[in-house]
Formats: C-alpha cells, sequence, structure tokens
C-alpha cells in the first residue's frame, strides 16, 4: 500500500510521483544488502524514531485508528506494533489512497533499553511510545574535585 | 489571444501551489461520491482541529494542515519516515457543490470533508406518463 505522504509535491505529480515510487520499489528489491528488518518506502504506518541520552521515542502515523485494537509488544530491543483501521465508506469511489486493513510492524530499536519504562499514547492520530533506558546507560557526569 | 493569457494566469497559480507545496506534504485522500453529496478523507497524523485550515477560493478547495514539530536538538534521527514538514493539498470542484453546505470533522488525525450538491444539480427521476 502506497501513502503518497512521503513523497514532495512535484509539478505534473501524480502519474510521475508514481512512476518514481514504482522505480524505488524496482531497485530495493534488488539491492544487495540491506537489514533485516527494513521495509520497502510508504509502508503503513510511517514511523520516525529518535534517541535521546534519556532513552528511544517512536512516532507511529496511525489516524483514525481505534487505540483499543492497538498492540504494542516489546521483546528482545524490537518493538511491535499491531493493529487495524478500516476506511471503508459508501458510495462510488473517484480515489483511495488511504490505507485500510490489519497492519504489522516490527521496529528494531538500541541497545540497553529498560523494557519496565514503557510509555504508550494516542493523540491526533499519533501513537507515541517512549522507552526509558537502563540506568547504567544513561551518560554520567563526573564532577572533579579540587584536592 | 484570450486563450493566452489564461493560459500564463493559471501558470503562476500552479507556480504558487508549487511553491506552497514544496514545503510540505500530500496527505493520501479518500473520496467518494453518491447522488447527493461529495466526501472527501485525508490522513493528516498529527493535526489537532485547531491547526488544520480548510479554504475555499473561486474553484479551489484547500486544506492546509499544520504540525507540532518538535524542534529537540541533541537527539540522533533513528528513523524518519515522515519528514517534518506541513501537509498540504488542493483540490479544484465544479459549480454543483453548495460551498455554504460544506462540513468538517477531524477525528484523529482524520479529515472528514462532506461537500453536498445543489438541489437543482441532484439526478432527478422523471415519471414518463402513459398518454
Amino acid at each position: 500500500m502506497i501513502t503518497r505522504w512521503l513523497y514532495d509535491f512535484e509539478p505534473l505529480l501524480g502519474d510521475f510521483s508514481r512512476l518514481s515510487e514504482e522505480l524505488d520499489r524496482l531497485f530495493e528489491i534488488g539491492l544487495p544488502l540491506s537489514d533485516i528488518r527494513s521495509v520497502p518506502r510508504g509502508t503503513f504506518p510511517p514511523v520516525n524514531v529518535i534517541e535521546t541520552k534519556e532513552g528511544v521515542s517512536l512516532q507511529a502515523y496511525i489516524p483514525g485508528a481505534d487505540p483499543k485494537k492497538i498492540e504494542i509488544t516489546f521483546h528482545d530491543n524490537a518493538l511491535t506494533i499491531k493493529g487495524e483501521r478500516d476506511t471503508t465508506y459508501k458510495g462510488n469511489f473517484h480515489r483511495r489512497e488511504r490505507f485500510n486493513g490489519t497492519f504489522t510492524r516490527i521496529i528494531g530499536l538500541p541497545e540497553g533499553l529498560d523494557p519496565d519504562k514503557i510509555k504508550a499514547q494516542y493523540r491526533d492520530g499519533v501513537l507515541l511510545v517512549t522507552i526509558d533506558k537502563k540506568e547504567e546507560q544513561k551518560p554520567k557526569q563526573i564532577s572533579v574535585s579540587v584536592e | 489571444m484570450a486563450e493566452r493569457t489564461e493560459k500564463t494566469v493559471a501558470k503562476k497559480d500552479i507556480n504558487k501551489a508549487v511553491e506552497t507545496a514544496k514545503e510540505s506534504m500530500i496527505p493520501p485522500v479518500d473520496i467518494y461520491e453518491d447522488n447527493d453529496e461529495v466526501t472527501l478523507f485525508a490522513d493528516l497524523p498529527g493535526v489537532s482541529k485547531d491547526s488544520l485550515e480548510v479554504q475555499i477560493d473561486k474553484d479551489v478547495l484547500k486544506i492546509f494542515g499544520k504540525r507540532t514539530l518538535a524542534k529537540e536538538t541533541d537527539v540522533v534521527n533513528r528513523y524518519e519516515e515522515i519528514p517534518q514538514k506541513d501537509f498540504y493539498r488542493a483540490f479544484t470542484i465544479g459549480e454543483e457543490i453548495d460551498r455554504e453546505k460544506i462540513t468538517a470533522t477531524m477525528n484523529q488525525g482524520v479529515l472528514k470533508l462532506v461537500l453536498p450538491k445543489c438541489e437543482r444539480t441532484k439526478p432527478k427521476r422523471i415519471d414518463i406518463k402513459v398518454a
């Protein structure tokens, strides 16, 4: 399923951006080396992950989902997000670009995260998951004493 | 000549739209239509009711969605599948849409726009009388 928002606007967009997506896909399939957990561009839901000194924060863009139907598990530094959303509507359609159905994404995260310190919240269609680093992984400031 | 002027104007409009859009992302949409109305759904994750703007400019329907972008420093980006940009998308609409009756609702990052058709443009069933 293609999520169009990943691509910048270009004049004469539609067909050309579709063509470029197809080319990307073609080349991606042919890449000799890729990460075992990497996914093709446009996989739903798109995810941003940032790492800070305190931990990791992940944003999954899942607009219009029922938070009760989103399932999050964390095991061996991999975070799994499962869910579904139903975008079907009455009448005939002109366009159906939005993702419809069930989805699963497994995102590999850095080492040293504390599985007991996971928080998840859903707001404006964005699922925000924060995981703290284990205490020993956090950077420490060492004060210098003067003799 | 008249045709040429029209084309230049249209090009200017397109250029302007391109300028706005270069700084933004195109949200995916679903568009449905039945006899009474056209309904549009747009995925605008991270956009709240207050940061959304829907405009009708003559025959162009414009959707602007401002995202609250994180400007954190001292962070490492591990994945970035969605760039830190706002949403923008526009559609031309016809005369048959009743501008006054358009409604917009926002629910968990999904915009629903209902564009009702004018009464006179709705398809009518014509009774055939037997003479």
